[in-house]
């Protein structure tokens, strides 16, 4: 079509609207000239063409009607001189011949005779007139009868030649006047281009200068024109758009701040699970900064997903991993976004490592002050036991050191065993219930754990114990109750482990505390029993294998010296038990 | 927005509309550079020349005699060319020189052309009847002129200086009412034609004219467009008709044949339709005595004005 024609041609220009507008102006302008050199040129073709034509026929006709009788009456001087003088007088005019009724020539102008092939061309001829080619130009040859024919005929020949120069001229002077007017046409158009497309040009800054960001610029005008009228809606949408975009940034600064004092973590992230937004609780939480996690995949701070693909994000309760490696237990809604976009999901993770502590701390409490209550009752249930224990065992002796039969004799035996039993646990008891003050001197930890090992060597029956004993400041503690708590603790861990087991002892110094680490890998305790295993009486053991003291008393021990005994355990892989003392 | 093919519609039509313009003629290729040496000969090899004299203009008189000079040329046998001059007088010198076989010429000129080398009458026309005609006076028609006395001091048209009926007669006339020919009227020219001179009156170029009446006559029933807005207020007694002069020179033979022709003329069918067209009876043998009322005329004439002069 015609307009993308003109727009490949405005694009074959190129450069600006200034120059497409000269260009298009002076084509405009040749156009015209050229069309109008056309039509100039037909249209006088035709005129004087029609007015040669018209005064050829003229001449002849008032030649012919006024020779009649100086023709009849033979006055040739007469004609003669009306003919040479016609000539003289009338532009245009070639020649002129007169012939009589029989075509015999009477009068002509010719200079050097007549030339015969005209007389041959004319015979015979009824047309008003006739083009001749002298190859000097084309003449037009008039005929015109005199009395109709019966006195003869005037024959005058118009030479087109001054015509042919005449249109010549004109053509030569409108062609340069086109060029001309072409050459001030590209002078005017250029100048009124610059002045028409100055308003565009500063429409064009502005817009250049709102995409730099510079909202609020505003354009100055001073037409009164449409380009007026575009540049104040330019303006009024430059100054809205600054009104909205500093209202939209103020509320944006109103969200983020809003986000921001959440103290969990907020996390936006996008259909493919890739993090768009972070808050500031987030950036302590995990420790990234926005700008670090900022396109990536959700999964970093994901304890367990490190190398899935699509993960699926659970609702609830879940282990997270912050940047410096370490894991925390937190708690993650996963809400999808409800966005007109509808293109991801707005995480909120909620660090829930301290309720936990604290809910262990609680724990311990109720526990301290159950074994506390269990304490006192034990002594005095087993200072009332003591005594007729005494007794029994007491006469049990002294009977078994006389001769009775068999049978009795083994009774009092089993009476005697049964006894010591019962002492035994009353003592434990007794030991459980007064929890008595350690006596308290300043130990080497590392040291304490290589006597007990040496002195278990025989008890281990090849189980592989491996240490791994960093260097320890001396700490203040009982060593008696210390090297009990470790020996509990490694007896529990060998009784867990079958043959092939492994057990491992570690220690490491912390700023203000010290750590006992003793590792196994063995069947570990489930997730229902972890919570009472410092519990007194509590055990998994077979009824008389065990008393289920040992822990607790550990545990009673630990917390006078003032510290802490963690345990971590998953069935089937082993369990982790962690003394921490103050130094 | 003018599509594209509106575009190239205006584009045809502009093209049509010019090239409409622009039709070439046929254009015929001619040399101009042959020449011939200049021998214009104006001489009719073998023919006879008959001379008119312009009693009436010599376009009228062309077409006039053309059917009669046509049938002539039939009856002779040899080309016959109509010859014409301006006045009287020219013609009259034609036949003194030989230069003419015959001529038709006024009546007056028939007497000087006799008095002065020998013209010889060969025949005259009948008109109805008779072979005589009659001098008018002519004032326009609205023209409040009646009588010859009242053209006094007005312009006034004269045939040719040898004509009887357009000179000579009025002249007498007012040599009859005691006037002065020379002076009778403000202006006088001469038209060297009758129907120049009805012409004349008739556009009122002048007050008044005197004519042939055999021209009045036949114009008036032929092509009344002059004639129509002239009236006559005098009519002058009948004269010799203008007759058919020959040399005295001419050979005898042909005298006798030419003679014969004419006088035979309207018993032949043609030459009857011919004569009719222009309004003669036929052709008569010719007598001088039919003159000599002119004669008279020419010197009562030429005596007043010797006489004033």
């Amino acid at each position: 079509m015609l307009k993308q024609k003109i727009h490949s041609i405005n694009n074959f220009i190129g450069g600006g609207l200034v120059r497409n507008f000269v260009v298009w102006i002076v084509f405009i302008i040749m156009l015209l000239g050229v069309l109008t050199t056309i039509f100039v040129q037909v249209s006088l073709t035709k005129t004087l063409s029609e007015e040669l034509r018209e005064r050829g026929q003229v001449i002849s006709r008032n030649m012919a009607s006024s020779i009649i009788e100086p023709i009849l009456i033979d006055d040739t001087v007469y004609v003669h001189r009306l003919v040479e003088n016609t000539k003289k007088t009338e532009k245009d005019v070639k020649y002129i011949y007169i012939t009589n009724a029989k075509g015999k020539v009477i009068v002509h102008t010719f200079e050097d005779g007549f030339p015969v092939e005209l007389l041959t061309v004319q015979m015979g001829l009824e047309n008003k007139f006739r083009l001749f080619d002298t190859g000097e130009g084309i003449v037009i040859d008039f005929t015109a009868p005199i009395l109709d024919g019966r006195a003869g005929f005037v024959h005058i020949g118009m030479d087109e030649t001054s015509m042919q120069i005449k249109i010549e001229q004109t053509s030569r002077a409108i062609i340069t006047l086109t060029l001309l007017v072409g050459a001030l046409g590209v002078f005017l158009a250029y100048i009124a281009g610059n002045y028409l497309t100055r308003p565009i040009r500063s429409l064009v800054k502005g817009t250049e200068e709102i995409g730099r960001g510079n909202l609020g610029y505003q354009i100055k005008t001073d037409s009164t024109d449409e380009i007026n009228i575009l540049s104040k809606a330019f303006n009024k949408m430059s100054y809205n758009l600054n009104n909205s975009i500093n209202e939209l940034r103020d509320s944006e600064e109103r969200y983020k701040n809003l986000v921001d004092s959440i103290s969990d973590a907020v996390i936006l992230i996008d259909s493919q699970k890739k993090i768009l937004s972070w808050n500031s609780g987030a950036q302590k939480i995990f420790g990234y900064c926005l700008d670090e996690v900022e396109g990536s995949k959700i999964n970093i701070i994901f304890y367990t997903a490190n190398d899935v693909d699509n993960l699926e994000i659970p609702d609830g309760e879940s282990v997270f991993k912050r940047k410096d490696g370490m894991n925390f237990p937190g708690l993650i809604s996963n809400k999808p976004l409800q966005d007109r976009r509808n293109a991801g999901n707005v995480l909120v993770i909620k660090d829930i490592k301290e309720q936990k502590e604290m809910a262990n701390l609680e724990t311990r409490l109720i526990q301290s002050e159950k074994l506390f209550m269990l304490g006192k009752l034990a002594a005095g249930v087993a200072h009332e036991i003591n005594n007729p224990l005494t007794t029994i065992s007491l006469h049990t002796q002294v009977m078994l050191r006389k001769t009775w039969d068999e049978k009795t004799d083994n009774r009092l035996k089993i009476i005697n065993k049964e006894t010591n039993r019962a002492a035994r646990i009353v003592k434990r008891l007794l030991e459980f219930a007064h929890q008595s003050e350690p006596k308290i001197s300043s130990i080497d930890i590392n040291r304490e754990i290589d006597n007990l090992l040496n002195v278990l060597e025989p008890q281990l029956k090849g189980t592989k114990i491996t240490t791994d004993l960093t260097h320890l400041p001396f700490i203040m503690a009982d060593r008696e109750q210390i090297q009990q708590v470790i020996m509990n603790m490694l007896t529990n861990s060998m009784q867990s482990i079958t043959t092939d087991g492994e057990i491992s002892i570690k220690t490491a110094a912390k700023h203000d505390h010290i750590e006992i680490s003793i590792i196994d890998n063995g069947c570990g305790i489930s997730q229902d029993n972890i919570g009472r295993i410092f519990d007194p009486f509590f055990t998994t053991k077979m009824p008389g294998e065990g008393t289920g003291l040992g822990l607790s008393i550990c545990y009673g021990i630990i917390k006078k010296h003032s510290g802490s005994i963690d345990v971590k355990s998953e069935v089937g892989i082993g369990t982790t038990f962690t003394i921490k003392l103050p130094i | 927005m003018i599509s594209e093919k509106k575009m190239i519609l205006l584009v045809i039509l502009f093209f049509v509309i010019t090239s409409g313009c622009l039709e070439p003629e046929k254009v015929v290729k001619i040399n101009l550079s042959n020449r011939t040496v200049d021998n214009i000969d104006n001489s009719d090899a073998q023919g006879l020349r008959i001379a008119v004299s312009a009693i009436i203009s010599p376009d009228e008189t062309l077409v006039y005699y053309q059917d009669m000079f046509d049938y002539l040329s039939l009856k002779m046998d040899v080309p016959v060319k109509l010859v014409q001059r301006k006045t009287y007088q020219e013609v009259n010198d034609l036949v003194r020189k030989n230069s003419v076989d015959a001529a038709f010429v006024c009546s007056l000129a028939y007497i000087d052309g006799k008095d002065q080398f020998g013209m010889e009458l060969l025949a005259v026309p009948i008109v109805r009847g008779e072979p005589r005609y009659y001098s008018y006076i002519i004032v326009p028609d609205d023209s409040s002129i009646k009588s010859l006395e009242e053209l006094k001091g007005k312009t006034f048209a004269y045939t040719d200086p040898l004509s009887n009926s357009g000179k000579l007669s009025p002249e007498y006339m007012i040599v009859q009412i005691g006037e002065n020919p020379e002076t009778f009227f403000k202006l006088t020219f001469f038209t060297y034609s009758h129907d120049k001179s009805i012409q004349a009156v008739a556009e009122k170029m002048v007050d008044g004219a005197a004519v042939d009446s055999l021209v009045w006559d036949f114009k008036n029933a032929t092509d009344p467009r002059f004639t129509s807005r002239t009236k006559i207020i005098s009519k002058s007694p009948p004269y010799g008709i203008p007759p058919l002069v020959v040399s005295k020179d001419i050979d005898p033979d042909l005298k006798e044949k030419l003679r014969k022709i004419l006088i035979k003329m309207h018993e032949d069918k043609k030459g009857k339709e011919i004569l009719d067209r222009i309004m003669i009876d036929r052709f008569s043998e010719a007598n001088d005595s039919l003159y000599d009322s002119v004669r008279d005329m020419k010197k009562v004439v030429n005596n007043a004005k010797t006489k004033d002069s």
